[in-house]
């Protein structure tokens, strides 16, 4: 076992490197100015800030990314010592019998990822037993001979291991354990090296003509830059993650089965082998019926939200008095933060079985239907189309009602005539928002629109259930039996993959609205 | 009551001439504790060009804004006092403020095209008041109109542009169109030069000259030498209150108080 230097220490010490350097480099600054501050192109301060920053920023950003692309070496190196003859990667005869080839190499495929997961997690499992004090290194070196009893304590010490050890087992993850530890020793002193390095080149730096002013500044650029990049980068790495399940699900079912089947009804097939006779899927993965029916509740809501949230916009902008406005606002945000859920509950013990009860059980047979879940959506949505309407209303000059009641027009006109058509513009890119928001929306559809596992067709009826693409996730992912590799679940990733660009068109479409409207008062 | 008989009076005596056309007193403006206007009494003449001039922050808009009742749009403003048009007091509550705008025209301080059409912001009075029965009617009056605000030229091939593409200068004549548009008998104008060149000045000005004839125009400028020349009367405002008004030639000439004669000389502002 190589020493170990512990990630606090490290830090720690690089900590304090970068205060000693801050000190440092602001003495080195006042000396260099020889007692005329004013011939130092930077302050002091700035000059030690920037000594400081030299010293930990690319240290800090080494380690990040050492650890990053320490996990990725461990996995290439568990991959590449894994001997592919040995018998815990073999299947057993009898499980082979009558099973095409195809079918072979996936299970065969499964049975090696389970092993890598298993050796991952042993060595993750020793390294907490150590931690927490039960052993040494010393110790688990001479597990290898002592084999059968440290299954035992690990588990009694409250670590997950796989429920099969073999001696191959923990030869491999010791091998791993060695390996990550080497790495990460190298990893931790480089960065401390690193640190040093920054920490002398930035004191050498140091002179009457330096500019630690604007390099600090463009330290901070650089950080600021890197907050951005994260957001881009969650994006990316969302779609990434959903993109490559997909593209499998396209492959194996069709991306025009998916897109323009007309059923949905999810059988639990494995992925990549037809299930039924003759090479069929048992599982039938049509898009629209589900698209179907999230638009159509996502239609309802706007239907409702739209109307109210934009005339309680008006009002509130234009015609309610101080009183009023100041009660109705916080009353409308209070509105906004009701969980969803709670939206959900609203609409399956109160509106379901009102709207029962007005159109009768032949029209409506069960209390969920695209109107129970549409209505109550449209209600969650009025105030985010009445606080977005708002601000694009009041963002329209006073100069223009100022204008149009001068000109002898009502404050009724002035809005229908002026107002509105200023702020249209912004007032659509709400109602897109809104209707984006609408479409990803899940507790309320969950609830309230209706569960069923299979449908066929589109239904017309406003009092009849549909399924939504977020239940149907929903649905899958939570359900029983299906492992994450088999069609419906990988369908599922495609119904995200979908919904996710339904909503970045949207999403887009609203931004460029909102773009336009933003040239006209400029 | 008084200023009614007043009216009559001045009316049978100088045959229309010099007829009141509004008459303010004792008013007062306060903007919540600021108190803007104080105390001013004013005989606005029909037929007449009356300038307001006096240093920034004097209360000249806000006096202006009392005339059409444009202050009501301001939550905290409010107004005390009497003003009378054509012996009608407008702040009545049987007055209606849109039937009062539609008499009492404004145009603003800073240009306020509408973001419609050239033709459209023009249009938009005469719609709203119904004052043309057909296409073609419109069509005239927006031509009319903007031939009035020496606009028509400029902008006759492009009736269908935004109004708010047009230049500062421009923007402040399709303001001045869209307010004549509307057939005021009282024109109000804020600083309508202060964004145009010397052309359009003119031009602008010759228009007041010719309003005159059928309007009360009431003009705030920061120009002496406009006042000068364009006016008949000028009212004089120093920190809220009206220090002096009288005819254009006389407070130009002989100015009775001080500080009027300060500020026309420079001295003040
Ligand atoms: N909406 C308002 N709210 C509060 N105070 C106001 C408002 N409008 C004007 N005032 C105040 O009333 C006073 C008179 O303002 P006003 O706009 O009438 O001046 P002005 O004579 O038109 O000046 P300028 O020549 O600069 O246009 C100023 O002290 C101003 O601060
Ligand atoms: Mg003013």
């Amino acid at each position: 076992m190589p020493p170990t230097i512990s990630i606090s220490l490290v830090l720690a010490l690089i900590a304090v490197l970068a205060i000693v350097g801050f000190f440092f480099g602001r003495a080195r600054a006042i000396s260099v100015a020889n007692g005329v501050e004013s011939s130092l192109h930077s302050l002091p301060k700035q000059h030690g800030t920037h000594v400081a920053l030299a010293t930990f920023v690319p240290a800090l950003i080494f380690i990040i990314l050492w650890s990053m692309g320490s996990g990725v070496a461990s996995n290439r190196y568990t991959a590449s010592i894994i001997n592919p003859n040995a018998p815990e990667l073999q299947l057993s005869a009898d499980t082979t019998i009558g099973l095409p080839q195809e079918e072979i190499d996936v299970r065969l495929a499964a049975q090696r990822d389970l092993f890598v997961a298993n050796v991952k997690g042993l060595a993750i499992a020793i390294d907490g037993y150590i931690a927490n004090g039960k052993a040494t290194e010393s110790d688990i070196e001479r597990w290898r001979v002592d084999f059968a009893t440290f299954a035992q304590r690990l588990r009694d010490d409250g670590q997950v291991i796989g429920s099969s050890v073999s001696q191959r087992l923990l030869d491999t993850a010791l091998r791993l354990r060695s390996f990550n530890a080497i790495i990460e020793v190298i990893g931790r002193v480089c960065a401390i090296l690193l640190s040093i390095c920054g920490f002398l080149y930035g004191l050498k730096l140091i002179s009457r003509d330096f500019r630690a002013r604007t390099a600090v500044e463009r330290w901070i650029l650089g950080f600021l830059v890197f907050a951005s990049m994260i957001a881009v980068l969650t994006t990316v790495g969302i779609l990434s993650a959903i993109t490559f399940p997909t593209l499998a699900f396209f492959k194996e079912y069709g991306i025009l089965n998916f897109l323009f089947g007309l059923e949905w009804g999810p059988a639990g097939d494995v992925a990549g082998v037809p299930e039924g006779p003759d090479g069929t899927y048992i599982s039938a993965l049509g898009f629209l019926p589900l698209i179907w029916g999230t638009l159509y509740i996502a239609f309802v809501a706007l239907l409702v939200a739209v109307p109210l949230g934009l005339s309680a916009a008006i009002y509130l902008s234009e015609f309610a008095p101080r009183a009023v406005r100041s009660i109705i606002k916080p009353a409308l945000e209070v509105l906004a933060g009701i969980p969803t859920i709670v939206y959900g509950i609203f609409a399956l013990v109160t509106v379901g079985p009102f709207l029962q009860a007005v159109v009768g059980s032949t029209i409506m047979p069960n209390t969920v239907s695209v109107l129970t879940a549409g209505v109550v959506m449209g209600m969650m949505l009025v105030p985010f189309v009445s606080s977005l309407s708002d601000d694009v209303i009041n963002a329209v000059p006073q100069a223009m009602r100022d204008g149009s009641l001068g000109l002898g027009a009502t404050p009724a006109e002035t809005v229908v005539k002026v107002i509105l058509p200023a702020a249209l513009p912004g007032i659509v890119g709400a109602i897109v928002l809104a209707a984006s928001r609408a479409i990803g929306e899940t507790m309320i559809v969950v609830l309230a629109a209706g569960a069923l596992s299979s449908v066929t067709g589109l239904e017309p009826n406003p009092f009849g259930a549909v399924v939504t693409v977020t239940t149907r996730i929903v649905a899958v992912l939570t359900g029983e039996g299906s492992g994450f590799d088999s069609i419906d679940v990988l369908a599922v990733f495609a119904l995200a993959f979908t919904l996710f660009f339904v909503t970045l068109g949207l999403n887009l479409l609203a931004q460029q609205i909102v773009a336009k409207y933003r040239e006209q008062y400029d | 009551m008084e200023t009614k008989v007043n009216n009559m009076q001045l009316d049978t005596r100088i045959a229309g001439e010099d007829a009141i056309k509004i008459a303010a007193r004792n008013v007062q403006v306060y903007y919540g504790d600021t108190h803007a206007i104080k105390d001013v009494n004013v005989d606005i003449l029909d037929k007449t060009v009356t300038a307001f001039i006096g240093p920034s922050g004097c209360g000249k808009s806000t006096f202006l804004r009392c005339l059409n009742r444009m202050n009501d749009t301001i939550s905290i403003a409010r107004i005390e006092g009497d003003i009378r048009i054509d012996g009608e007091d407008i702040y009545d509550r049987r007055v209606d403020p849109v039937q009062l705008r539609a008499k009492v025209g404004m145009v603003f301080q800073k240009p306020n095209p509408f973001p419609k059409s050239i033709y459209e912001n023009v249009a938009y009075g005469p719609r709203i008041h119904g004052l043309a029965r057909s296409k073609a009617d419109l069509d005239e009056i927006v031509e009319k109109s903007l031939r009035r605000a020496a606009l028509w030229d400029e902008v006759k091939d492009r009736l269908d542009d935004p109004g708010t593409g047009l230049s500062g200068g421009q923007q402040q004549r399709l303001c001045i169109g869209r307010a004549v548009a509307t057939n005021p008998e009282i024109l109000l104008m804020d600083e309508p030069c202060s964004a145009l060149d010397p052309i359009a000045t003119a031009q602008v000005e010759e228009l007041i000259d010719e309003l005159r004839s059928n309007y009360s125009v009431v003009i705030v400028t920061h120009s002496m030498q406009q006042a000068a020349r364009i006016s008949q009367k000028t009212a004089f405002f120093h920190l809220g209150n009206l220090v002096e008004f009288d005819y254009t030639s006389k407070i130009f000439t002989n100015p009775e108080d001080s500080r009027t004669e300060s500020y026309i000389t420079g001295r003040i502002g």
